[in-house]
Order: structure tokens, then sequence, then C-alpha cells
């Protein structure tokens, strides 16, 4: 999964970041809004965490010239807490609203409910097979025992899951799974495919040469 | 200003108006009765006065029949002759006594009716004698009949009378009429009374409208009236300058807390979100002192806010502002020495022109504006600019001009530059730590010297100047 932050308090920022890359997330960030703009634009996020006062360009702005041509899902992270404000936000194509100060738990948890929604995924669980994956726990088990995946790993398999049945190709899930500062030209998605392979079954993630990959 | 027009107070006391006009009311009635009374009284007598003449002469000339009578009958009147067995009037006499209405009784010295009139109306009782003086006349109200009689030594009695029924006729109708003329008198009165009044309480009752709004919370109520009355007009005009003055501290209270919820929102969350994501798992040193710099950061930024707008409201609220002779250029100088560093890791060229501008003013509070202005202006400043400060004295106030180069402020913004937490920039510039209150303080302590601070910018140079006089 991919994220955009567009946040200008650095401090927030790098603490946003960094908690969010650690559930597994790729993370870019903009400070301003016209960089988060340009960002939201060029790139196919699973979700976007926009604060409404930015600098160059507000939030709200960002959010209009984004819903132009995008339904990427955002979240609203804002200091503006009075209820016309958030209306205003929801009104403009904010899909969630977050006053702060927050819960960094309950903005992951929001996150996850947008994300899972985007997806045309109502619960938590999916269950393929033998395999079940909990978006919330953030867990993968087979056969009712948990697997220990790294983070990436499961942003992987989370992602597929969350697609099941249909093909994923390397494109998008160099797009979806790696930031701006990875070099999409490795093989880091084929190791990581293998690895999780290896802990799941060989048959858990199908491989079509030239298309990607899929969960069927 | 409602339509209803209370009559009386909610708790029970009866409303100024009703009292004032129930007073007015009661008094002017006493005095139409009292009028009244009198003129019926005045008017009653005098009729009285006219029956009572008109029955002298009858009464003389029945006296003088029996006189006459007597004196033909050889009988000399006094209490020795004897009493006079009949009595009877002159027909000439009798028939002037029909024409004008008169009716009369007359009795012997014992007591006997000698003679009555054929319309005399029963009882025929003489009259009670007893300590009569004779030849005095008597007068008395009997049965709708004015009546008059007199004594002789002797004790015979001669009783005249006339009917008062066209006098109590009329006197009963005047009364109705006074009783008329005094209500319609009294309702006048009263109607122009209570529209007086009305229009003297009407501002009242606007105060009390107005005080209403504000005590249910809509402090921005003013009194509307143009108070015809010299006291109600300096009334109204203190309460409306009070309710604004409470509107004003109470929307400065409630800006105060607003500023503060909202500005510590974004702290707070680093704060919370940094100890959050610190203590999911273990980290390594360097991740902690990451974790507690930032915090720290925060708290300091949170700490700052608080000092600002302490600093704010102290000043607002207009304390602590003890005067003294200090000196403009001297006060610059101080600033500038501190900031020189400050400067030179910028690149900033620090240019003065100082001439002696003496002033009456709190000198820490007026550094406070020349330290927060130098730093605006080496803050905002291009790389290599300069910032040049200037003080003199010039029609009859002391001034300071602060300009400095670099991007400017843009004209839309150069109004609300004094206001809190405005931002050219849409979002404060945190990298430089300010928190957006300097030049509103700046722009409350000028105000509190009733000095004049302005900011222009064009081509360049930004220029900020605090005139004192």
């Amino acid at each position: 999964m991919r994220l955009l932050i567009v946040e200008d308090e650095p401090d927030l920022l790098r603490v946003l970041s960094r908690a969010l890359r650690e559930d597994g997330y790729a993370v870019d960030t903009a400070e301003d809004g016209e960089d988060g703009r340009f960002k939201a634009l060029e790139c196919d996020y699973d979700a976007i965490v926009l604060d409404w006062m930015l600098p160059v360009m507000s939030g709200l702005e960002v959010l209009k010239a984004l819903r132009a041509k995008k339904q990427t899902p955002v979240l609203m992270l804002t200091a503006k807490t009075a209820v016309n404000h958030r209306i205003e936000g929801l009104n403009h194509g904010a899909d969630d609203y977050l006053a702060k100060p927050f819960d960094i738990n309950e903005l992951r948890a929001r996150l996850r409910a947008l994300i899972r929604r985007s997806a045309g995924q109502a619960r938590d669980q999916i269950v393929i097979g033998n395999v079940s994956v909990d978006t919330w726990g953030k867990v993968v088990s087979l056969d009712g025992q948990p697997m220990i995946l790294t983070a990436r790993e499961y942003a992987l398999v989370e992602y597929l899951a969350l697609r099941r049945g249909k093909m994923v190709s390397r494109t998008e899930l160099y797009e979806h799974l790696f930031d701006e500062n990875e070099d999409s030209l490795s093989n880091l998605l084929d190791v990581r495919v293998s690895l999780v392979r290896k802990k799941l079954g060989m048959d858990f993630i199908q491989t079509r040469r030239g298309q990607g990959y899929c969960i069927p | 200003m409602t339509n209803e027009e209370p009559t009386s107070a909610p708790d029970g006391h009866s409303s100024l108006r009703t009292r004032i006009l129930l007073w007015h009311g009661a008094l002017l009635a006493c005095v139409l009765a009292a009028f009244g009374i009198t003129a019926h009284r005045l008017h009653w007598d005098g009729e009285l006065l006219r029956l009572d003449q008109s029955l002298d002469e009858p009464l003389s000339s029945l006296h003088r029949s029996l006189h006459f009578q007597n004196a033909r009958e050889g009988n000399p009147p006094g209490p020795r002759s004897s009493p006079p067995e009949e009595y009877v009037l002159p027909t000439q006499v009798a028939e002037g006594f029909v024409t004008r209405g008169i009716e009369f009784s007359v009795w012997s010295r014992t007591g006997k009716l000698l003679a009555r009139s054929a319309r005399m109306p029963e009882p025929t009782a003489m009259p009670p004698v007893k300590d009569v003086v004779p030849f005095v006349i008597q007068r008395r109200s009997r049965e709708g009949m004015r009546e008059a009689f007199l004594i002789t030594p002797p004790g015979e009695c001669f009783l005249a009378s006339l009917s008062m029924e066209k006098e109590l006729h009329a006197a009963s109708r005047l009364g109705w009429w006074l009783l008329t003329l005094g209500a319609i008198v009294l309702a006048i009165a009263l109607l122009v009374d209570a529209w007086i009044l009305k229009r003297a309480i009407r501002p009242v009752e606007e105060i009390i409208s107005a005080a209403e709004h504000i005590s249910r919370g809509k402090l921005s109520t003013r009194i509307e009236t143009k108070a015809d009355s010299a006291e109600l007009g300096r009334l109204t005009k203190v309460l409306n300058e009070t309710f604004a003055s409470l509107d004003r501290a109470f929307t400065q209270q409630a800006r105060f807390s607003g500023d503060v919820a909202h500005e510590l929102r974004t702290p707070v969350s680093v704060l919370i979100a940094e100890a959050q994501s610190a203590l999911e798992r273990e980290r390594d040193g360097e991740a902690y002192r990451e974790t507690i710099s930032t915090t720290l950061r925060s708290a300091k930024r949170m700490s700052g806010l608080i000092e600002s707008l302490l600093d704010l409201a102290q000043i607002e609220s207009g304390v602590d502002l003890s005067r003294s002779t200090c000196d403009l250029a001297g006060l610059s100088t101080e600033v500038l020495e501190s900031l020189q560093s400050l400067a030179e890791a910028r690149g900033i060229v620090l240019e003065q022109k100082l001439a002696k501008a003496p002033c009456e003013a709190n000198a820490a509070q007026i550094t406070q504006i020349v330290s927060n202005l130098l730093i605006n202006a080496i803050q905002h400043n291009e790389l290599g600019g300069r910032v040049r400060v200037e003080t003199g004295h010039a029609n009859a106030q002391a001034f300071i001009t602060i300009e400095n180069t670099g991007p400017g402020i843009p004209a839309a913004d150069l109004p609300h530059v004094f206001e809190r937490f405005y931002r050219t920039d849409t979002s404060r510039s945190r990298k430089t730590g300010g928190v957006g209150l300097g030049l509103a303080i700046c722009k409350a302590i000028a105000d509190a010297h009733d000095a004049e601070l302005t900011a222009e910018s064009m081509e360049g140079v930004t220029r900020f100047t605090l005139r004192l006089s």
C-alpha cells in the first residue's frame, strides 16, 4: 500500500511517515500544497493524508484539484475542528476527517478502513483457502497458525488479497508497495514474492509471465 | 423591541407606567370631584337663596293679613288679646299666591290649624317653635318643598312654601352633567397621560429588551433608541458603551481560548504521535534521542505560544504600563547589538541612522516592538540582503523605521499582518520557529501607548514605522 502524507509541520510529517512505514506502507511525503497536488495527481496512491492549512496551496484546493481527476481516498488531518469545517472538507471530496490532536492508532484504523472500502472489501478478514489475512491485526495465518511476515511481505499479501482474482501488474505493485525513494528497477519485488511463497505455499501467488501476479 | 407591552413585570411588581398612571388618575379624579361638588353646591345654594327670597314677601303678607283682620275686628294683636278663631286670606292675596305657586298654612297660638292653601301637602302639623325667636324667619326643606315660617310673640305661626321640584330636577341634571364632563376629562387626561408615559418609558423598555438579549448571550446587541430626554439619552450611551466593552472583553477571551486550543493542536499532535510511535516497539538509542528531541521542540513551541498569548493578554488588559522618558535611538542600539550575530549568520547587513528620539513610553515594551520587528526583518530577508533602522523626531513625534529587503508582503495581506496568527502563506512558515504572534504583540503594545504602527511593502522593500507622541 502506498500513501502520500501532505503536512507542513516537519516533525509531524516525520513521525507519521515513520509510523506508517513501520506498518508496511510505502510512504511519500509533501511539505506544501503544490508539491502535494503534483504527487497526488502523478501517482496512484492507495490513500492520501492531507493537512488543511498548507503553504502555497491549501489542502482544500489540493482536494479540489485531485477530485477533478481521481478518486484516491483522502483523509483530512487538520487542526480545523469546527463542525462547519468538517462538513466543508467532506463536501469537497474528503473521504474521512480526523482532527488534531489525534491518536495514531485511530489514524491507522481509519486509513485501513479507507483502503479496504476503496478496494471493495467491507470486512477486516480475508480468507483465501487455508490462508486468512487479518487487515486489522496485520496478521496472516496458515491453517489457523499465525505466520511471521515482515511488514513489506505483509503489504504484498494484503495488496494482492484485496484484489483477489485480479491480475496485478509489476508496475502497479511497484507503484503501491515502494515509495518514491526506492529503485523500481531492482528485483526487490521478485525476492519478496518468493519469500511469501516459501511461507504460505508455492501456489498462493501465481505468476503470469508478462502480465504480473495474482492470488487466485 | 417586542410588540408586547407588559403592564406588569414578570416578578409580579406592577410596572412603573401603571403605577404613575393610577396615581395620576386618582389625583385627577379627586380634583375633579372637589370641583364638581363645589360647583353643584354653589348652584344649589343660589337656587335656595332665590326660593327663600321669593318666600319672604308672601310670609309678611300672611302676617299682615292677620294683623289687618284683628284690627278690623277690634282685636289688637298681642299676647293678651284673645286668639282669632278663624283666618281668611284676602282674595287678592290668595290669587297672587296661586299664580306664583305659593302654598301656605296658618296656626293659632294654641297650635290649631286656622287656614291652609288647597294644595298644601299633609301633614299639616305646626313646625317646631320651641326656642324660636319671634319675627325671625325660619327656613327648612321638607318633602320636595322649601318652607319659610315665622312666629308672632303670642304664638301664631305662619308658613309659606314653594315646590322645589323644578330646582331639584335642574340640580340633578347639573349633577349628571358635571359627572359626565368629569369622566370625559378624566378619560382624556388618562389617555394623554398614558401616551406621554409610553413615549417617556419606551427607551427604558428598549433598554430592558437589549439587556435581556445580552443576558441571553447575544453580546452584540445594542440599544437602538433616540431617547428624547437628556437623562435617558445619557443612560443609553453609557449602557451601550458598557455593552460594547463587555462584548470586546468577551470576544477577546473567547478568541484567546480559541487561539490557544487551535494553535496547540499541531504541537500536541506531534507529541502524542511521536510518543505513541516510539512506545510501540523497542528502538535503538538514536531513535529514542530523536523522539525526545522532537518532543522537546514541540513542548518548547507550546511554551513559547503560551508565553506569547499571555503577553498579549496582559498588554491588551492594559495593566503594568509604567512610562518613563526613553530614547528610541538608545533602545535600538541595544537591540541591534544583540541581533548582530543572527544577522551575520544570514549574511545580512544592518544599517543604522539613529538620531535622538525621546518619548514617554514603557521602555521594556518598546524594546520588544523593536526586537520583534528587527527579527522579522532579518528572518524574512533574502540572503545577503540588508536591514535599515532609522530613528528621529518629526511633527512632535518620535519615530523608528525598520526597513528590509526581501520577498515583501503581498498588498492583499498588508492590512492583516497585525492580526494574530495571520500568515501571508496560509500556513505559518514553521521552519522559522515563529508562532504568528510577534506583530500582534507589537500592535497591542503600540495601541496601549496610543502609538501608530504601520506596515508598507513595495518594490522589494518592507517598511515598518512606529510613531510615538
